[in-house]
């Protein structure tokens, strides 16, 4: 599986968010969690993309 | 007062015959500022003391027989992450008015003022150039002066509103993921993103290290090739030749308002034929653009994102916070796609010499609701104005931006893409375009 692909099947997991921000030393204000979710959901959908695009370039003949 | 010479070429002919002073200019340039800025929102900061004494070493120069340059007493507005000397360079957050002041000027600006230019205003933007709205959360948001109940666009929303308001005839923008390209199309100006790695960027504030340009706008195609002489620092030689133009098809075919079609007939019309031409994995290339913006500008920040979060604006801070979540593998994939992608588009211009395409879907959303209409329905205008730009920064091209002819409307403008190197082909089709009518 691409990053992509991981990122995107992962991005919206709050558990997950939490360990990647607690892995960078980063502390998520309570106030921005909302907004943090939304653009995560716009990175998620754009990480698809790259990671159907990625795929194709797989497949036999691309 | 002597009334001011309407643009960069007559107002810089003017000063060097000796018909008006740089310093009347600056003058003049500062009281309209003053006095029509207030709709716009598109000043920060007057550079009055600057301005005024840049003018008189240029008048002083010319006094003493010496030729000041071909933009003597031209007056140059900067988008606010241009490092100007004696100034703090906040990049439109509040948290940097407080930052040492630059101990010199941009190296671009450092051209710009070598050829005569006078510094008189810095200019409004997106925090940390990230957005293209030019809503800031704590310098106000930039009105279109076309209406001002609409976005100007951004994140050089101040440098394009202020050109488009007649306030300026020059002005200094950043365009990472289309930060020239889509104001300068909503408030009807003509701009320029450089080729990547052609202009300096030493003495600007980044924002995404693998993306970030710095060009003009302006109010007309002969200013802007004058201004992109300077940035360039070269001549841009006359085209030879018959032109190979096409049209991007499919993503910016779909993405872009009917309205755009009546522009491309009347392009096709002119040239004899226009070709639709396919760029292939378009969708992906903007994808990619997007997750290397977000982890890249989120690495950028992550010192002030950990120590004093709220003292962001808050729509930038969450989409920074975000962006640090972009783990560094799916970044370098994004990164390596983005190497393909730029080849591919090569390719595409080895066949064509110019490729076109609109510079965003729609015209000008309105500020009470900032959406625009796109292949996928009703969007939000902050995360879909670039939806056309940001390809074409991935490929790192350069792109001149035009605006359409449309007396009756809202300004629509018009990327001319080209190959590195080739800038002058993107002027010569302008110019055709410009003498037909088809831009304005």
């Amino acid at each position: 599986m691409s990053a992509a692909a991981d990122f995107a099947a992962r991005a919206r997991d709050e558990a997950a968010i939490a360990a990647a921000a607690a892995a960078q030393g980063l502390t998520l204000p309570a106030q921005c969690l909302p907004g943090i979710a939304a653009n995560l959901a716009i990175l998620a959908d754009r990480a698809r993309v790259l990671a159907e695009a990625l795929a194709a370039e797989q497949e036999p003949g691309a | 007062m002597s009334p001011l010479p309407k643009g960069i070429a007559a107002t810089a002919a003017a000063v060097r015959k000796g018909q008006i002073s740089a310093l009347a200019v600056a003058e003049a340039t500062l009281a309209v500022l003053r006095a029509g800025d207030g709709p716009i929102g598109a000043v920060v900061t007057l550079l009055e003391a600057r301005a005024r004494a840049d003018a008189a070493r240029i008048d002083a120069a010319l006094a003493r027989g010496e030729d000041p340059g071909p933009l003597a007493g031209v007056p140059i507005g900067l988008k606010a992450l241009f490092d100007v000397a004696g100034q703090p360079t906040t990049a439109g957050a509040a948290m940097r008015a407080d930052a040492p002041p630059a101990a010199a000027d941009a190296e671009l600006l450092a051209r710009f003022t070598a050829a005569g230019a006078v510094p008189v205003a810095i200019l409004n933007m997106d925090e940390y150039a990230y957005g293209f709205v030019t809503v800031n959360a704590h310098y106000g948001t930039t009105r279109n002066p076309r209406d001002t109940a609409r976005l100007a666009g951004g994140s050089s929303g101040g440098s394009a509103a202020a050109v488009a308001a007649g306030l300026l005839p020059l002005a200094l923008g950043s365009d990472t993921n289309g930060s020239i390209r889509v104001p300068a199309s909503l408030c009807g100006t003509y701009g320029f993103r450089p080729a990547f790695g052609s202009v300096p960027v030493a003495g600007s504030f980044p924002f995404v290290h693998c993306l970030d340009t710095l060009g003009p706008f302006t109010a007309s195609l002969e200013d802007l090739r004058l201004a992109m002489e300077v940035s360039l620092a070269r001549p841009l030689p006359a085209a030879e030749g018959a032109l190979k133009v096409a049209r991007l098809g499919g993503w910016f075919v779909d993405h872009a308002i009917d309205a755009f079609e009546e522009g491309f007939a009347a392009i096709a019309a002119v040239l004899g034929a226009l070709p639709m031409a396919d760029l292939p994995k378009v969708e992906a290339a903007r994808a990619a653009a997007f997750l290397i913006t977000g982890h890249d500008g989120g690495a950028l920040h992550r010192e002030e994102l950990t120590r004093r979060p709220l003292a962001f604006d808050p729509e930038v801070r969450d989409r920074l916070l975000a962006g640090c979540l972009v783990p560094d593998a799916l970044r370098a994939e994004a990164g390596a796609f983005g190497d393909r992608f730029r080849a591919s588009a090569l390719a595409l211009l080895e066949k064509y010499d110019v490729l076109l395409a609109p510079s965003v879907p729609d015209v000008a959303p309105l500020i009470a609701d900032p959406f625009i209409h796109t292949g996928f329905g009703r969007a939000p205008a902050r995360a879909n104005l670039g939806l056309l730009a940001q390809p074409i920064s991935l490929a790192g091209l350069p792109v001149l931006a035009a605006p359409l002819q449309r007396p009756d409307g809202l300004p629509l403008g018009l990327q001319l893409i080209g190959a590195p190197g080739c800038e002058g082909q993107l002027f010569a089709l302008a110019a055709r375009l410009e003498a037909a009518g088809v831009l304005a």
